[in-house]
Order: C-alpha cells, then sequence, then structure tokens
C-alpha cells in the first residue's frame, strides 16, 4: 500500500489530511529545534581561554623581575623559585630560600591570571610560549603610586 | 518550510553580538584612579591631605585596592556593574568594637569615562563614619558624653546626605 505522503495526487482529504499535515509540521519544527539547540551550543559564550590555561600547564621558574622599569637583581635562592601549575586548577608555589612549599588554586579568565594566595593582585600574561612566560601585575607602592611589577620565568622541561 | 528557514537563519544572524564581552564598563573602570574631589549635598568639600592621597586600583577580576596616606593598611574588596547604572562595592565597615568588616555598599553611577569615574551614595552621616568611604575618618569618641551631648550626635549622625566623589584615572 503506497504512502499517502508520496502521491500528490493521492492525498486524503478532509480531517485525515489535516492529520497528516500535522504531524509534518510538527517533524518539521521538532528539526529546527533540534538545530536551534545546537546553535545554541556552538555559539556560547565561553570566557575562559583553554588554549592559554593549557599552555599554563608546568613547572616554571623564575629568572627575572623588574619593578617600575627597574631591573631587581634576585638571588641564587630567589632563581631557583618555582610556580607550578597544574591541570585541577590548584598550583605549587615553591619559595627556594625558605624552602616552603604554598598550596594554592589558579584560574585564568577575562584575561587575567588569577592566582589565589596572591589576590587582590592578579597577573595579565605578556608573553606565554613553550618555554618562556612572562607576568605583569599593578600594586600600590607606599608612596601611592601604580607600581607594574614584571616576571620573567621559563619552563621546566622534563 | 521557507518560512521557518528564514526564522531559523535570522536566530543564527542574531547570535553572535550577543555573544561578544560585556560591552565597555569593564574595561573603562579597570585602571589606576586617583580621588579628585568630595561633594556633600552638592558642594565641594576641601579634601584632606589623605583624601587627596586615596587611590583606587580596579582590576577587571572583580578586585580593587584603595590606598590613603593616612590609613594603616590598604584595603581591597570586590566590585561589579549592575545595569551599568550602579556600582556594587564590598567597602571596610568598623564594627563599632575592634575591627572592620566587609560590608556591601552600593553606588549610583553618575559618569564613567576613559579618564573619568563620578558616583553617588546618599547614606547617614553616622554610616560615612563607619565606612571607609574611599578614606577612613575617626570614629566618634562618646567617653565624658552628656546624655544630652550623646542624644544630639545621635540625631546629627541620623541625617541623611548625598556624597558624589570623582575620580580621574592615572596612567
Amino acid at each position: 500500500m503506497r504512502h499517502p505522503y508520496f502521491l500528490k495526487n493521492d492525498r486524503p482529504s478532509g480531517c485525515f489530511y489535516l492529520i497528516i499535515n500535522s504531524y509534518r509540521m510538527k517533524a518539521v519544527a521538532l528539526k529546527v529545534l533540534t538545530l536551534c539547540i545546537l546553535t545554541l551550543v556552538a555559539f556560547s559564550c565561553n570566557k575562559e581561554d583553554p588554549g592559554i590555561a593549557d599552555q599554563l600547564i608546568g613547572k616554571w621558574t623564575l629568572t627575572d623581575k623588574t619593578v617600575g622599569n627597574d631591573p631587581v637583581i634576585l638571588s641564587d635562592c630567589e632563581k631557583r623559585s618555582t610556580i607550578e601549575f597544574q591541570v585541577n586548577n590548584f598550583c605549587l608555589l615553591y619559595d627556594a630560600c625558605t624552602g616552603d612549599t604554598t598550596n594554592s588554586g589558579w584560574n585564568y579568565k577575562y584575561e587575567m591570571l588569577n592566582i589565589s594566595v596572591h589576590l587582590p593582585a592578579a597577573y595579565y600574561i605578556e608573553q606565554l610560549d613553550n618555554t618562556d612566560l612572562k607576568v605583569r601585575r599593578n600594586d600600590i607602592s607606599p608612596s601611592g603610586d601604580l607600581q607594574v611589577t614584571v616576571l620573567s620565568y621559563s619552563k621546566e622541561l622534563k | 518550510m521557507n518560512k521557518l528557514i528564514f526564522l531559523f537563519l535570522m536566530f543564527i544572524l542574531a547570535l553572535p553580538p550577543g555573544c561578544e564581552k560585556d560591552a565597555g564598563y569593564p574595561d573603562l573602570i579597570s585602571g589606576f584612579w586617583a580621588q579628585e574631589a568630595i561633594l556633600e549635598d552638592g558642594t565641594a568639600v576641601e579634601m584632606s591631605t589623605c583624601e587627596q592621597s586615596t587611590r583606587l586600583l580596579i582590576e577587571q577580576n572583580g578586585v580593587y585596592r584603595l590606598y590613603s596616606s593616612c590609613d594603616v593598611l590598604e584595603r581591597s574588596g570586590t566590585w561589579i556593574i549592575t545595569n551599568e547604572t550602579m556600582l556594587d562595592l564590598s567597602m571596610d565597615r568598623w564594627n563599632g568594637s575592634n575591627k572592620y568588616e566587609p560590608y556591601p555598599v552600593r553606588f549610583t553611577i553618575i559618569k564613567l569615562s576613559a579618564t573619568e569615574l563620578e558616583i553617588r551614595i546618599r547614606t547617614f552621616i553616622g554610616d560615612r563614619k563607619k565606612i571607609v568611604l574611599f578614606t577612613p575618618v575617626a570614629q566618634d569618641n562618646l567617653a565624658g558624653m552628656t546624655p544630652g551631648e550623646l542624644l544630639e550626635l545621635d540625631r546629627y549622625n541620623k541625617t541623611l546626605r548625598t556624597y558624589i566623589y570623582r575620580f580621574v584615572k592615572h596612567e
């Protein structure tokens, strides 16, 4: 028996035609709705940048520091201090001068690197690649001026 | 069917602008601000040296830091702009006893540009004394006051005032 849909000339009339047509409309509406939902998901706003966050993962050793535009001479132990970003938004800050390791949280959002133990200060990433990281943070100096500190790190390669 | 396809295409075209980073205000308000003027009920107040030294460092991550030369410490709190007209800050408020505690304060944004910030709050004089509205002020010393003086002070502290704070951005 041929399906009524496929034969235009055999279209049933009256109520049966209306019922079949309403099913067709519902099927079309369902497809459109599915497409809309998929589009919403595709265009959904994501304020985090997984690319930069992934690149941060690893252990970084402090190599350079400037305050204002003045370089700061780092001691030998300061140059062995590290920060290790882990995938679970957990990081370890190792101070080689005291031997202490501090546990902290971290995230990268709105183009800012936030390390919870350093809050309210936050870091802006100036440079990030496979081997080098440079971050900038703003502070208020004791005299009330804006003080910019730039820290440079190199990545420990496993 | 064609109408549905047309509607769907219109829906797609409407999406990207709505997904852009929130326009304007977080970028404008972030920065290093110096307090320039204080108005009390519309009249400019002569700022003390401490008030002139007040600096506000607002970061895009929703945190700010506050400095005044006469303040014993650098204060910090959170900020958020709502409805593009209100600036909500968590500020330090004296608990009347022994310490400052976080307290939500809402300002009306009068002006916000790349270089100027002007915000307004209407509050009691007593609250102004307790909240570090950008500069701490001395708390009332009730020692030795007569009941009449205490009553007079209480009435004074319950007077409403409109305060306007004006900041300019320093690069």
